[in-house]
């Protein structure tokens, strides 16, 4: 697009104006006041701004131009080129709206709507971009410069300045929008845990955060705020209904309990009086009973008295008769028995002469004489012993047969016959004699006197045989069954003796014999076992009929203490009998049981235990109602409905504010992808564009930028020294934003003739640069149309171009 | 002969409207009682023979003693030939503190009647051939309704009507969900063998169309208590007739309106369908929650500002909510706003891409906020 006349009738200073612009470098001259920014702001508005405005943006837009010497309508009329073909643009505000653009084919179109979106067609650039970069007026790079010298944080607010310039242009200070974008997440989301959607530290309504409390915090806060206050109100509620339950259910038992006493008290004060009264009708008829038997029993004893005790001498006298009779009994039995055992003793007496006899009848050898023969006989053997001790064999071996005689030790010598080939031995402990025709051979062993043992073995013989002879018998053997038969003879005399002994029991024989001489004559008695039973029978009447007479005359003598008297006793109990009637008509008089009520005991038992639950219902009652009380003070103003609905609200209300927090999060992440990854590349080509036209303003001085990631920090002087911003002189700075100016706009008009207007852009240079600054601008203005406003005419004449004084 | 029965329920007597603006409060408070004293004046003068409250005359079993004597003497007005009250599940039977009624029959004339037992209860006292059949709450709460008796109650062939009073939710009508308001169900009712069934709790009008034939009835509340009661309030005016059959009338009542509005606004036409909405009528009684949602362009968008306050001049009480309203965005005017390849042009842009308008609402108040 290329801006061929304009025509301002009326616009602001200007009544009726018509300027013309060239292709190329347009230069537009005039001191101040001469209405520079009125023409700048015109071509803006006739482009830009729609003719239906509202109130709010046309007294922003318009209402500054209506013009100075009266009226209220303003009208800008625009032509231009593109690709060759002539656009006439004519807007008017105020009095009347109205847009017109007339197109290369004749055609008109004046909705107002119509007319901004051909415009935008026909834009260099997009509406926004022609805007903020391609129009920059008494903005942009000197204010922004005005801006960072009075900034401290040099370095930031220039990265700022870039970003605006690369990114934002028109006005927008990235970093304060970032900050703003984190202030407000933080607003959103602080004291909030965004992983486990809950408050940090997880201090939940019970504890809850007091500070830096973020909105998504309070509107959850305020939620269970009211879903505390809910479910506590839907709880109290449940509670109260609990209570108020137990209440009427206390109540209902109260007076059913009250009720039971009521009906029961008359009855159970009755059945206590009956339980009394009963007591005493028994007392009354025991009473009775005794005396009428006191009264039957009286004279019947008496009389039985009277009777036993004619009895008793009868029954005494025949006890006397029966003693008598058993002493003469016993006497008899006593004799009988004495000579009972006379007889036996007798007897026994016999048998021990009879015994006697017996022995007599045997040898006598007793254990003495035994003893000796066996000493005897031992002597014998002993001799033999002594033989014992050696070992003699004598072997022959005849060479024919022969008979000869062998005598081996004590034997006798005897013949044997020995056969050629067959030997013969002759064995002997002490010595062996062989007698064979006129040899007599001995063999003895030993040193050993055989001959001296011989005859003391024959003396041994001799004095068993006199020793047997003198006990009359043939062996030591026979001597010992004679001992036996005299012993066993001896013995049965001892037992017979002892048997007649024992059987005297202490007295002698003869004793005995007198006693029984002595009895003389018995008589004839009945036996003592029918005596005696008759005996004690009569002594055991007497005793029992003595006791009766003394246990009858006890009550007699208790009838006369308690009654006096026969006449006494019948008063007593006609006493009695009229107060048994009494008790009576009391009973009758009683209220009765119920008929259902069989147990009286379970009766009263309940009837106690209904009122020691009445007590314990009432003291309930008091405490339920008083915990009533209280609870009723607790009430909320509100319902658990109310309350539900408030915090259903509330919940629409968090989820509302986290929505919003979440949008404010993702704008975050956005800017920062869009900061982070396409940032880059743009600053990569600015920085390019920039390092050219500073080296072409500078005379090739500052020929490299020095960035820090996208931030620049400086200039890096051909020497390589790097001079950082805040070092920069004003003219240098003033250098830098011209040359940012020129990049930023090259970067937007890549590809089209389009217009760059700027603001007297050489203003603080030095004359050195300003003419280089002349000549990159003119060299820029070579394919773009460039207006350029100053109202400095060195600069106009430096920079040439069609030059329009105003 | 026919009897005329002015039927109303849910009066809530003594609700404090806790979380409404101030000056809104007081006026809500009063209303319930004016609402009552109309009502029986209505009654009186429409030659009603009885005056049924079915239940929740008032809020609370805690309401003020000044206020339930207050309710006494109002319903002591009362022309017709008796009142009858039935206690609801709000102003359940109770005793001590809780106890509201035995004042309320202190201060309550001869010809209210109080139904506190499961009992049949004749109307013969009044010269009404009616006998009442009362299933009156004793909690707030309970899963199992109260009716259940009156099936096996002696009904008297001598008495004309036989007309049962309960408070409670009915199944597949009433919002219950957890069952624990007294569920009833319209078998159970039917199965009762009376004429007529008088139901207080559920804050809607029901048969929605009465036939003659309809037995159970619901008059929802005459004067309405929140934004879940988005209708004016209603009372029923029944004639029995000999043969038993309804006649139904009903009756618009209650002085303020609580209206949830929630509007798609996508033009200036449908800003201007608001105001006229709340241009006319009621509006000066009118409760507002207006909830608005759509997308408007940028200079569309701040005439919500002139709609909030024509609103906020006209209803009584308002509450604005337009945050559901996105500014209209399009590329165009991304395009025209800011420069291409700007950080805010390719901020938008990327939004724009994602759809994520929620963001690009926010990120585009905030460029243009912070570029001015």
């Amino acid at each position: 697009m290329i801006i061929t006349t304009i025509k301002l009738q009326p616009f602001g200073s200007f009544s009726n104006k018509d300027l013309a612009f060239q292709p190329g470098l347009n230069v537009i001259l005039g001191p101040n006041e001469a209405g520079k920014s009125t023409l700048f702001n015109a071509i803006q508005k006739v482009l830009l701004v729609p003719t239906h405005l509202y109130k709010k943006d046309y007294e922003r837009e318009i209402l500054g131009y209506l013009p100075i010497g009266g009226g209220d309508t303003v009208h800008i009329e625009l032509t231009f080129e593109r690709e060759k073909k002539a656009y006439v643009l004519k807007k008017t505000w105020g009095g009347t709206n109205a847009s017109h653009v007339q197109l290369p084919d004749g055609s008109v179109l004046t909705s107002d709507d119509a007319v901004t979106q051909q415009i935008e067609t026909l834009l260099p650039a997009k509406s926004g971009t022609v805007r903020w970069v391609l129009m920059t007026y008494q903005s942009g790079l000197q204010k922004t410069l005005a801006d960072l010298q009075e900034e401290e944080e040099t370095i930031q607010s220039l990265g700022d300045m870039l970003r605006k310039a690369v990114l934002a242009t028109d006005g927008i200070s990235i970093e304060k929008f970032l900050a703003k974008i984190e202030a407000m997440q933080a607003g959103y989301f602080s004291r909030w845990d965004h992983q486990k959607k809950y408050p940090e530290g997880g201090r939940g309504i019970e504890n809850p955060w007091k500070k830096e409390k973020g909105l998504i915090l309070e509107a959850f806060y305020e939620k269970e705020r009211l879903r505390v206050q809910y479910e506590a109100a839907a709880a109290y509620e449940k509670e109260l209904d609990a209570l108020n339950k137990s209440i009427g259910t206390l109540d209902k038992s109260i007076a059913e309990r009250k009720h039971y006493k009521q009906t029961n008290s008359k009855i159970v004060e009755d059945v206590k009086k009956r339980r009394t009264v009963e007591a005493e009708a028994k007392v009354a008829t025991a009473e009775i009973n005794e005396l009428k038997q006191a009264n039957t029993a009286w004279p019947v004893l008496e009389k039985e008295v009277e009777n036993l005790q004619k009895l008793l001498p009868g029954l005494k006298e025949k006890v006397q008769t029966l003693c008598v009779e058993k002493d003469a009994a016993e006497k008899a039995e006593k004799s009988k028995n004495l000579r009972e055992r006379y007889g036996r003793a007798k007897g026994k007496k016999d048998a021990v002469a009879t015994v006697e006899k017996e022995l007599a009848k045997c040898k006598k050898i007793d254990r003495e004489d035994l003893d000796l023969i066996r000493k005897v006989a031992q002597g014998i053997d002993m001799v033999r012993a002594s033989l014992s001790a050696g070992k003699l064999v004598v072997t022959m071996k005849p060479k024919k047969n022969i008979v000869l005689s062998v005598q081996s030790d004590l034997g006798q010598m005897a013949e044997r016959t020995l056969e050629v080939g067959k030997d013969s031995t002759a064995e002997a402990s002490g010595r062996v004699i062989v007698e064979y025709a006129d040899l007599r051979l001995e063999v003895a062993s030993g040193e050993g006197n055989f001959e001296e043992t011989q005859k003391k073995y024959t003396q041994a013989v001799q004095e068993l045989s006199r020793v047997l002879a003198q006990y009359q018998v043939e062996s030591l053997e026979q001597a010992a069954a004679t001992h036996n038969e005299y012993e066993a003879g001896l013995a049965n005399v001892r037992k017979a003796c002892a048997i007649f002994e024992e059987e005297l029991q202490g007295t002698s024989f003869e004793e005995l014999e007198t006693q029984v001489r002595d009895i003389g004559d018995t008589k004839e008695t009945r036996p003592l076992v029918i005596i005696i039973p008759e005996l004690m029978k009569a002594q055991s009447e007497i005793e029992r009929k003595e006791q009766d007479i003394v246990s009858k005359r006890e009550i007699l003598d208790d009838y006369i203490v308690k009654y006096k008297s026969k006449d006494n006793l019948l008063d007593e109990l006609l006493k009695v009998k009229y107060k048994e009637l009494e008790i009576k008509k009391e009973m009758d008089s009683l209220a009765p049981l119920p008929p259902e009520v069989t147990d009286v005991g379970a009766y009263l038992a309940k009837f106690e235990e209904n009122l020691s639950a009445l007590v314990g219902e009432e003291e309930q009652l008091k405490a339920k109602k008083l915990e009533q009380a209280v609870k009723l003070e607790q009430a909320s103003d509100e319902s658990s409905e109310e309350l539900k609905v408030r915090f259903e609200d509330s919940k629409k209300q968090f989820e509302g504010t986290m929505k919003k927090g979440e949008a404010i999060v993702r704008i975050g992440a956005v800017a920062g992808t869009i900061l982070g990854a396409d940032g880059a590349d743009i600053y990569q080509e600015l920085e390019e564009d920039l390092a050219h036209f500073a080296e072409v303003i500078s005379d090739k001085r500052y020929s490299k930028v020095r960035m820090d990631q996208s931030m620049p920090v400086g200039f890096v002087r051909s020497d390589g020294n790097v001079v950082t911003y805040d070092r920069l002189s004003f003219g240098t700075k003033d250098m830098l934003c011209l040359a940012l100016r020129l990049a930023i706009a090259k970067h937007f008009l890549a590809g089209s003739s389009g217009f760059l207007v700027m603001d007297d852009p050489l203003v603080n240079m030095d004359p050195a640069r300003q003419e280089k600054a002349a000549e990159l601008m003119k060299e820029y203005a070579s394919n773009k149309q460039v207006l350029i406003f100053t109202c400095h005419p060195r600069h106009a004449e430096l920079l040439g171009g069609n030059q329009i004084k105003l | 002969m026919s009897i005329k029965i002015f039927h109303t329920s849910d009066i809530h007597l003594g609700m404090k409207f806790a979380g409404y603006p101030d000056k809104v409060q007081a006026k809500l408070i009063e209303a319930r009682f004016e609402t009552l004293r109309r009502l029986v004046k209505l009654a009186g003068d429409s030659n009603c023979d009885l005056f049924i409250v079915a239940g929740d005359l008032f809020h609370k079993v805690s309401v003020s003693k000044k206020d339930v004597v207050r309710a006494a003497q109002i319903l002591n007005e009362f022309q017709g030939r008796a009142v009858v009250v039935l206690p609801g599940n709000h102003d359940y039977l109770s005793t001590g503190k809780a106890d509201i009624w035995t004042q309320f029959k202190e201060s309550a004339g001869d010809h209210v009647v109080l139904l506190e037992k499961q009992d049949v209860r004749s109307l013969a006292l009044y010269d009404l051939n009616v006998n009442l059949y009362p299933a009156p709450c004793d909690s707030k709460l309970s899963s199992v309704n109260y009716i259940g008796w009156v099936k096996g109650a002696l009904k008297d062939a001598s008495v004309q009507y036989h007309i049962g009073i309960a408070h409670g939710s009915l199944e597949g009508f009433s919002p219950d969900p957890e069952r624990q308001y007294y569920p009833m169900t319209v078998a159970e009712l039917t199965a009762a063998g009376i004429d007529l069934w008088l139901l207080g709790h559920t804050h809607i009008s029901y048969p929605d169309k009465p036939g003659a034939k309809d037995r159970i009835f619901y008059p929802s509340t005459p004067e309405p208590d929140g934004f879940d009661c988005d209708h004016a309030g209603m009372v029923w005016i029944l004639t029995i007739k000999d043969d038993k059959s309804i006649e139904a009338q009903r009756i618009s009542t209650g002085t303020y309106l609580f209206k949830h509005d929630e509007t798609a606004v996508n033009s200036t036409e449908d800003i201007e369908s608001i105001r006229q909405r709340y241009s006319a009528g009621d509006v000066d009684r009118t409760l507002l929650k207006l909830k608005l949602s759509g997308r408007l362009p940028k200079d569309i968008i701040e005439q919500l500002t002139d709609l909030r306050k024509f609103l906020e001049d006209r209803v009584l009480s308002l509450e604005f909510d337009d945050a559901g309203v996105a500014e209209l965005i399009t590329d165009e005017d991304i395009n025209r706003t800011f420069a291409e390849k700007s950080f805010p042009h390719a901020l938008l842009k990327k939004l724009t891409d994602d759809n994520d308008q929620e963001a690009l609402q926010l990120a585009y108040d905030l460029l243009l906020e912070e570029k001015q």
